[in-house]
């Protein structure tokens, strides 16, 4: 950690003495210690930002010198923050990537991955759009570029504006793992974040673009994959294709309280809260 | 000397910079000891960031500081070519921004209150209802969910307060506020008008609240300290020090400085909320 936000000398037990001689020191020590041992930042997926937010608002009303912090950010750049020392929680859609994984490596760190959900990607498109399912091979030429008009796959005449997440979002490898598997997306992929993506199908009558099932509300449609609708039950099942899991990272250097603090996403108030969000518990 | 880099400093665009890899190279410090923090960048965050700095230069008397606005942009681009030590932004970077070697640290958040008379019967807005009454295009309170009929008046502060600045951002999408708004030349002066006028509509920082006057919720969401750390609360920023590649000793010494109990007491005095 660049930046030690707790000084290892006022936290070890064995200076504990020099401590309580220096009882200046040792005063702003004891602060320090208590302020940092109650803090926790987390970044990370969006996914789980809502459950996040209700969880931690709900700790710090009952606890008052309780601090805890949500950035929102993709999954790759909260794993960044745990891994330079600027927040203690990662939020993360899908797998590690594998430059993450070398980076804490070469720190020396490990990660610790606590699974807390499932969510569905879902292709989306305009809520005027006729087409209302998508095998998984039309999925695939669409995302790989042999499919560029609305009229091959059944629909309307009229040339796809195809959107993706950018390549930072772990949604956006989780569905490119799926959908395209080792083959290239097309360049013709327009990349935007989450909110962005949204308001454009929500605009664009050609768009096709996709988001975790938690993130699709009423501006824009729903496909359905080789038949099947994604909803909490299809992804509990397995029969939806396009999943994702939604983990907390810390690393082997995380404080005592961001270990705390994610076991409280496992209770069972929380899995019911996310159950209700959309989401599919894990336990 | 000092003043020679605070002009290479202040702008912080890619000339001075430029510049000012030349300046510090030249720089004769004589045989003393002397260390030196440049810190540039937001202009919401600076006024806040001047105080920190003075904060952390008293615990170090030889320390040779320099902190100039200049804008995020620009601030960031400094700490990239090396020019500067410590960027400030009150915002989250951009994925183009947050590259390998940026480390951006959270520092303090803060929020503005949306602000009526208490004996107003309106409790909650969602965001584009604020909006619309800020730019004057609903201008009776009976056009609101729960407000019984009757004119709204519009609060403001001059165009280069920083609530103002952070409504305009935060609230107004940059948008202009209609020209029928009174002009406050405070937050307490906005404070005790919104508590005696029960048409008013105003704004304030979380510091200037007090339960004389209404906070409305946004969107259903109250503000509070708990919904602003945690963000649900939607009007909240962010305000960061962001450092790029190796930090050298001084920079570390002001980043704990920043994040320990000291410095977000200094952050809290000035009216933010501190997040350790």
């Amino acid at each position: 950690m660049p930046v030690p936000r707790l000084q290892p000398r006022y936290r070890a037990s064995g200076k504990f003495r020099a401590m309580l001689v220096l009882a200046a020191i040792g005063l702003i020590a004891a602060h320090t210690a208590r302020a940092a041992e109650s803090t926790v930042h987390l970044r990370g997926t969006s996914a789980l930002v809502p459950i996040a937010q209700k969880i931690a608002e709900a700790h710090m009303a009952q606890t008052a010198d309780a601090i805890i912090v949500i950035r929102t950010a993709d999954s790759e750049p909260g794993l960044k923050s745990l891994l330079d020392g600027t927040t203690d929680i990662a939020m993360v859609s899908g797998d590690i990537p594998a430059e993450m994984e070398k980076r804490a490596k070469a720190m020396g760190l490990k990660l610790e991955v606590q699974p807390v959900a499932q969510d569905a990607i879902v292709p989306v498109v305009h809520p005027t759009n006729p087409i209302s399912s998508l095998s998984m091979d039309q999925l695939t030429a669409i995302y790989g570029g042999s499919t560029t008009d609305w009229a091959e796959v059944g629909g309307k005449e009229h040339e796809m504006a195809v959107l993706v997440l950018p390549a930072i979002s772990g949604t956006a490898s989780g569905w490119k793992h799926a959908v395209l598997g080792d083959r290239i997306q097309t360049a013709k992929a327009e990349p935007l974040a989450l909110k962005a993506l949204k308001a454009k199908v929500a605009a664009t009558p050609d768009a096709i673009g996709y988001m975790g099932l938690s993130a699709v509300d009423g501006t824009v449609k729903p496909v359905s994959v080789d038949g099947i609708a994604a909803n909490t039950d299809t992804i509990r099942k397995g029969s939806y294709p396009i999943r994702r899991q939604l983990s907390l990272v810390t690393s082997s250097a995380s404080s005592a309280a961001a270990r705390q603090f994610v076991s409280r996403f496992l209770s069972s108030e929380a899995q019911a809260a996310m159950a209700a969000s959309g989401l599919v518990p894990v336990q | 000397m000092t003043l020679k880099r605070r002009a290479f400093v202040l702008g912080a665009g890619a000339l001075s910079v430029t510049a000012l890899g030349a300046a510090t190279s030249s720089i004769d410090w004589g045989g003393v000891e002397q260390e030196s923090l440049l810190v540039a960048g937001s202009e919401e965050f600076h006024p806040y960031a001047v105080k920190l700095v003075d904060g952390f230069a008293q615990t170090r008397p030889k320390l040779d500081v320099v902190v100039e606005a200049g804008g995020t942009a620009g601030g960031l681009l400094a700490l990239k070519r090396g020019a500067i030590d410590v960027a400030l932004t009150s915002r989250e970077l951009t994925a183009t921004e947050d590259e390998k070697l940026t480390r951006a640290y959270l520092v303090a958040r803060d929020a503005i209150a949306l602000v009526v008379h208490p004996g107003n019967p309106v409790g909650n807005l969602d965001r584009k209802q604020a909006a619309a009454i800020l730019r004057g295009e609903v201008r009776d309170w009976g056009k609101l969910p729960g407000g019984s009929a009757g004119p709204i008046r519009l609060y403001r502060r001059k165009a280069d307060a920083g609530t103002q600045k952070a409504l305009d951002k935060m609230v107004l999408a940059n948008a202009e506020m209609a020209t029928s708004a009174i002009v406050m030349e405070s937050g307490h002066a906005m404070h005790d008008r919104l508590a005696a006028d029960v048409q008013g509509f105003g704004f304030l920082s979380l510091h200037d609240v007090t339960p004389a006057v209404k906070v409305l919720a946004i969107d259903g969401v109250g503000m509070s300290r708990a919904s602003i750390l945690g963000g649900s609360y939607p009007f909240t920023r962010s305000f960061f020090c962001v450092t790029h590649g190796a930090e050298k000793n001084v920079v570390r010494a002001f980043l704990s400085f920043a994040q320990g109990p000291q410095g977000q007491n200094i952050l809290k005095g000035a009216g933010l909320i501190s997040v350790r």
